[in-house]
């Protein structure tokens, strides 16, 4: 094999390669806003494989929007997007990341149906939005250097996995009432999501709550365990070392549930920062 | 993540089919020996090997404005094809023979738009500036690191494709032939032969554009 070797790189070809090495490589944010744009995209396509036709829109929008939110605050996602779901099936995931990092899942299954059903047209789900009084928005994911890794870890582990929950009528499908099929499932997605986030917590993977956090915060923002998902919203940025974070987050989560049976386990958790 | 930053070891690259710099172990805690090693999570490839990614793209030679989004690209083949990484392999040339493929298809693209945005900053930015000292190759060492950056770019331009894959993963990557002859599932010889002509066609270009720019020189 020796005798094939090219000669090695003479002085001036060896000066540039040395000088391309010493690239500082992407600018800040970068892993951060492709990590969100990638994870959007696997769910994006987790929901086609598992049955589901979702739109190229919602594909595309997925990947690129979140690609080319440079700017740092442009919500990117399958807002809007359809999900035409075939009567037998299935998994409708919606992904929306902002380009700070911060990452929304919301994800659902839909059993198969046990009669016959034309296919109907959801509206993929709840689109999250940037939520009102959101405790993660406000900093983007570059700030914590331990984070990124577990939040992606978490986050794909959760796109993984689908979350069961009944087939919702057609009423629902059409979003207009909450029937109480749809009351059930969307209950059942918030404690999929909460529980998740306590899981993580549990293993202290505060990044890995936060994603699921802020999956629910996107899908459910008003939803029933909203109260729980900001208590523990604080006690994982006090987890992950966020102190700042987390004492605003506290004093925001006072203002809004001054009564919470929570209000002490977070003077807790921040006593002795 | 100062991995890529390294120099590889040239006198220790390719001679004996040795494993890639050990840039590559120091990039990520993922196990690259033999003997029952883990397959990686995606979150562990994600994390320690974008930067790799991102570098090698640009020097595969995709536009700036694309780097993202060839990025995004190459991470969902690996999300994809993960499960049949062969674990008992670096796992570095693997993904950056999944760049080679998604730079070489943001490249075919980019040739249909390049009249509509040759206009630019970044095609600015890849042209030599006129206020660019002398290139002389006797006086390269007076570049500074980003206009050496810059010729080596615009010169990797003249290469063949297939060339410049092979030397920016073994000359500038610094990984072993047999191993990006894995990766790419191409004969090591023919590998081999890419090299060497690679170095012929870059140093040529190099000198060209040297020259070219020393006759700009009042």
């Amino acid at each position: 094999m020796n005798q094939q070797q090219p000669d090695d790189v003479d002085d001036v070809l060896g000066s540039l390669f040395a000088a391309e090495r010493r690239h500082e490589g992407p600018p800040a944010g970068t892993q951060q806003r492709v990590q969100a744009a990638v994870l959007a995209s696997i769910a994006a396509s987790a929901a086609v494989s598992s049955g589901a036709v979702a739109s190229t829109a919602a594909v595309s929008s997925a990947s690129s929007g979140a690609t080319a939110g440079s700017g740092g605050s442009a919500l990117a996602g399958l807002s809007g997007a359809a999900a035409i779901l075939k009567p037998a099936g299935f998994v409708a995931a919606a992904v929306v990341a902002t380009a700070g990092g911060s990452v929304f899942v919301a994800q659902y299954e839909v059993s198969p149906q046990t009669t016959p059903s034309p296919a109907v047209v959801v509206v993929v789900p709840p689109v999250p939005r940037l939520p009102p009084a959101g405790l993660i928005v406000e900093r983007p994911l570059a700030k914590a250097p331990a984070a990124p890794a577990k939040v992606h870890s978490a986050a794909v582990e959760q796109v993984q996995r689908a979350v069961p929950v009944p087939a919702p009528p057609l009423e629902a499908a059409a979003g207009l009432v909450e029937t109480p099929a749809e009351r059930t499932a969307r209950l059942a997605g918030e404690r999929a999501l909460i529980a998740e986030a306590r899981a993580a917590l549990s293993r202290d993977d505060a990044g890995g709550a936060l994603v699921a956090l802020e999956a629910h915060r996107g899908a459910h923002p008003q939803g029933a365990l909203a109260e729980e998902r900001e208590a523990m919203t604080v006690m994982a940025l006090a987890r992950a070392g966020r102190i700042d974070e987390a004492r605003s987050g506290a004093a925001k989560f006072k203002a809004s549930w001054p009564q919470s049976i929570f209000g002490p386990a977070l003077a807790s958790a921040l006593q002795d920062r | 993540m100062s991995n890529t930053d390294q120099a590889p070891r040239h006198q220790d690259l390719g001679v004996d089919g040795s494993a890639p710099a050990a840039s590559d172990a120091e990039a990520s805690p993922l196990p690259l020996g033999v003997g029952g090693p883990a397959r990686p999570s995606f979150a562990e490839v994600y994390g320690g090997h974008f930067k790799a990614v991102w570098l090698s793209l640009r020097r595969f030679g995709v536009w700036e404005r694309d780097l993202d989004d060839a990025a995004h690209d190459v991470f969902i083949v690996v999300h994809r094809r993960l499960r049949d990484y062969d674990a008992s392999r670096p796992i570095r040339p693997w993904l950056l023979g999944i760049a080679a493929r998604v730079a070489s298809e943001f490249r075919r693209k980019s040739q249909h738009r390049h009249e509509v945005v040759s206009e630019d900053t970044e095609a600015e930015s890849a042209r030599l500036p006129a206020h660019t000292p002398a290139f002389g190759i006797r006086a390269d060492r007076a570049l500074d690191d980003k206009q050496r950056r810059k010729l080596l770019h615009q010169a990797l331009e003249a290469l063949d494709f297939d060339r410049r894959t092979v030397l920016v993963l073994h000359d500038i990557e610094g990984h072993a032939i047999p191993d990006i002859s894995h990766a790419l599932d191409v004969n090591v010889n023919t590998l081999y032969a890419r090299l060497r002509q690679a170095r012929i066609d870059l140093k040529a270009a190099v000198t060209a554009l040297t020259t070219t720019a020393d006759r700009g020189q009042p």
